[in-house]
């Protein structure tokens, strides 16, 4: 036991605490209180040190919360990689019982929030102190974009994270190159294993081979920024459903200079850019916006858990070169559309189909332009599908 | 609270263009009080939309990591941070003078204070100086240099050249080279007309690009006709018997650049607490000079 996290909560025992497995009302210099399925009554304040100091994990858990001025989203993120999940307010499960824990009572950052006059108060449920103890103590791991975060408890309730690309989730860590500062990370992000530029953070390439931590939860954060800025905040917004989100067209209106064209894409075009540029072969993230908020784009938002909240700059650039070589009707292969096909055939039997940069739109073996063509046949074969069985059938 | 943004343009091809908006942020946030430092690129993430939806200060501040007031200072920047009351008289410039606009954000009672480019801030010139004198700090006080500062220039947007004439004119009057000429990648004077532009027997060069990539690295030593330029280092060439070159990369990328974007909201009324090691760079040429 930690004499000095029991103190911490002996001084706070007295402002009232409803948090993570734990109540306690101050009542008359005595102390009503909760832990789990115990309730304990009019303690005296030796009393309730004493009790305390019999539940080490609550209170330790209770000071690892408490201890550090974590934000809402970092706070919310950590405890959700420990399998708790946000409650909404309406959510009936909100109100205590012993299988749920409360982060309502956390000092969150109360300016952490882009609409100051609404900030909410945000609760959290899942599996109790003990089980989350228990679980941590093996180590949990979760997946976040493409990598693999595991957290895990060290002495006094303290945790320690460590990051990797998934697929060295089970490689010996010996065979990983260990990294350790955030300038390191942000250069490898900046490269795929071939040495090639990685745009967006979030193209599917990262390399793998490497490892980072293990180290404490604020870190934590900063390496996850660094792989994925700003990912922790916008997951955090969307699960509270208060991300602002800018849709298709009106970003597509507000373009200037060389973008401008890029509002006269049609909606069927539109559907096979979508496929071509943020399907999860292509993108890590979850797509939010629509055509308009009203109009949704006939194609799967993704499996990802960071929200995607704007057409990205690759997108828009990747829209501008359809826009500029497609005809009116988008569902007719032009004539760019064959010199590309052949050009790509050509290129695979010479064996030089070398994709060069993601953001090179001119090279017929950009990536992007191969999805956007493959998506286009394959809804030319959709609605010449009839016709085929028609003609079939004569 | 407040937080500090860097816009930057970045890039979709060439991995260095993002490096001096990260590299500057990561200092300024080790070496100043501002409770948030933030950077946003056109082309990379996080994007200007992705931070403005997180911004959480009270009180902004925008520095666009940018050379000179124009088509991204002036249109882009503004409308990608919702600026709705942005008008370009606010900044009541002549195309290198502005210094900061005020509003208050859309639906969140925000003030932000739109600051005027990185590369027209008078003290740049400083900056430049400092870097030039790199070169020149160990050579004889009798050879006879010249300061050639290279912009891109475009005949699309006047103001893309007025920065570097702003700064060669600060720099002329200085007196610290015999002689000081603006050269552009695409408007006149050209670089590839740098020998009839000086007369000396030594040009320094510097580029004032925020970030080194092809143009820096290949079309500038190509105009030269020096070898491309691949490292952090200044590349001594003897052009011919009678003249020697000197350059460097991009100016974006100087440590200096740092202090630049802190003055900048200061300028706006920030008032941060400065690390010893974060140096505004000043005005006085005999200061920045010792």
């Amino acid at each position: 036991m930690n004499e000095s996290q029991v103190n911490a909560l002996c001084v706070e025992a007295s402002n009232g605490i409803d948090f993570d497995g734990i109540t306690v009302v101050p009542k008359n210099s005595k102390f009503d209180v909760k832990i789990g399925h115990s309730t304990y009554e009019n303690l005296t304040g030796n009393r309730l040190r004493e009790v305390l100091s019999s539940h080490p994990r609550i209170v330790s858990n209770w000071d690892y919360w408490h201890s550090e001025p974590w934000t809402a989203p970092a706070a919310v993120f950590l405890r959700w990689l420990e399998g708790m999940r946000i409650t909404s307010e309406q959510d009936p499960d909100s109100t205590f019982s012993s299988n749920y824990s409360h982060v309502s009572g956390m000092e969150l950052d109360a300016t952490w929030w882009p609409d100051q006059s609404h900030q909410p108060t945000i609760a959290m449920h899942g599996p109790d102190v003990q089980t989350r103890y228990t679980a941590l103590s093996h180590g949990l791991t979760t997946k976040w974009g493409e990598v693999s975060i595991s957290a895990s408890l060290v002495q006094n309730g303290q945790r320690i994270y460590t990051v990797r690309h998934q697929d060295d989730q089970w490689a010996p860590t010996s065979a990983l190159c260990r990294i350790d500062s955030i300038e390191s990370l942000q250069s490898l992000v900046k490269k795929t294993a071939d040495g090639r530029y990685r745009p967006l953070n979030s193209i599917p390439s990262l390399q793998d081979g490497w490892i980072y931590g293990p180290v404490p939860g604020h870190e934590l954060i900063q390496i996850i920024d660094a792989l994925y800025p700003l990912s922790i905040q916008h997951w955090y917004l969307a699960q509270l459903d208060q991300i602002e989100v800018d849709h298709f067209y009106e970003t597509a209106e507000r373009q200037s200079g060389i973008y401008e064209p890029i509002e006269t894409i049609s909606k069927t075009s539109l559907q096979f850019a979508v496929r071509a540029c943020c399907s999860d072969s292509s993108c890590i993230k979850r797509r939010l916006w629509n055509s308009t908020k009203s109009s949704p784009i006939n194609v799967p938002r993704g499996d990802g858990k960071i929200p995607c909240i704007a057409p990205c700059a690759l997108f828009i650039e990747a829209t501008r070169f359809w826009v500029s070589n497609e005809p009116d009707e988008p569902a007719l292969l032009t004539d760019v559309d064959v010199a590309h096909a052949q050009a790509i055939a050509a290129a695979v039997q010479a064996g030089e189909t070398d994709s060069g940069r993601l953001g090179d739109f001119s090279n017929p073996y950009n990536p992007y332009r191969i999805n956007y063509l493959q998506a286009k046949i394959e809804y030319i074969t959709q609605i010449c599908a009839p016709l085929k069985e028609d003609y079939a059938s004569k | 609270m407040n937080a500090l943004v860097i816009a930057a343009h970045g890039s979709l091809l060439h991995p260095a263009a993002s490096e001096p908006a990260r590299t500057h942020a990561r200092r300024i946030r080790e070496q100043t009080d501002f409770d948030e430092v933030q950077v946003a690129f056109w082309k990379e993430q996080p994007n200007f939309r992705e931070v403005l939806r997180t911004l959480t200060a009270d009180t902004v501040y925008i520095v666009p990591l940018f050379i000179s007031e124009g088509y991204f200072t002036e249109r882009v920047l503004p409308r990608e941070f919702d600026l709705d009351e942005w008008d370009i008289s606010d900044w009541n410039s002549d195309g290198t003078s502005a210094q900061y606009a005020t509003y208050t954000g859309t639906n969140t009672e925000r003030t932000i204070h739109y600051c005027g480019p990185v590369g027209t801030h008078p003290i740049m010139a400083s900056v430049v100086r400092k870097r030039a004198r790199l070169v020149t700090a160990s050579l004889p006080t009798t050879e006879s240099i010249g300061l050639a500062l290279i912009g891109h220039g475009t005949d699309r947007n006047p103001h893309s050249q007025n920065a570097i004439y702003y700064h060669a004119s600060t720099l002329r009057d200085q007196n610290l080279f015999k002689e000081v000429q603006p050269l552009f990648l695409d408007a006149n004077p050209r670089i590839a007309e740098f020998r009839t532009c000086f007369s000396t027997s030594r040009i320094v060069c510097v580029p004032l690009f925020i970030a080194d990539g092809y143009h820096t690295q290949e079309d500038i030593p190509n105009e030269l006709g020096i070898p491309s330029y691949t490292s952090d280092q200044w590349v001594p060439s003897q052009i011919d018997t009678s003249l020697k070159l000197n350059y460097n990369g991009a100016i974006g990328t100087n440590p200096d650049i740092a202090g630049v974007i802190v003055q900048r909201a200061i300028d706006a009324g920030a008032q941060p607490s400065l690390a010893e090691n974060l140096e505004i760079p000043v005005t006085d040429p005999v200061s920045i000079d010792q």
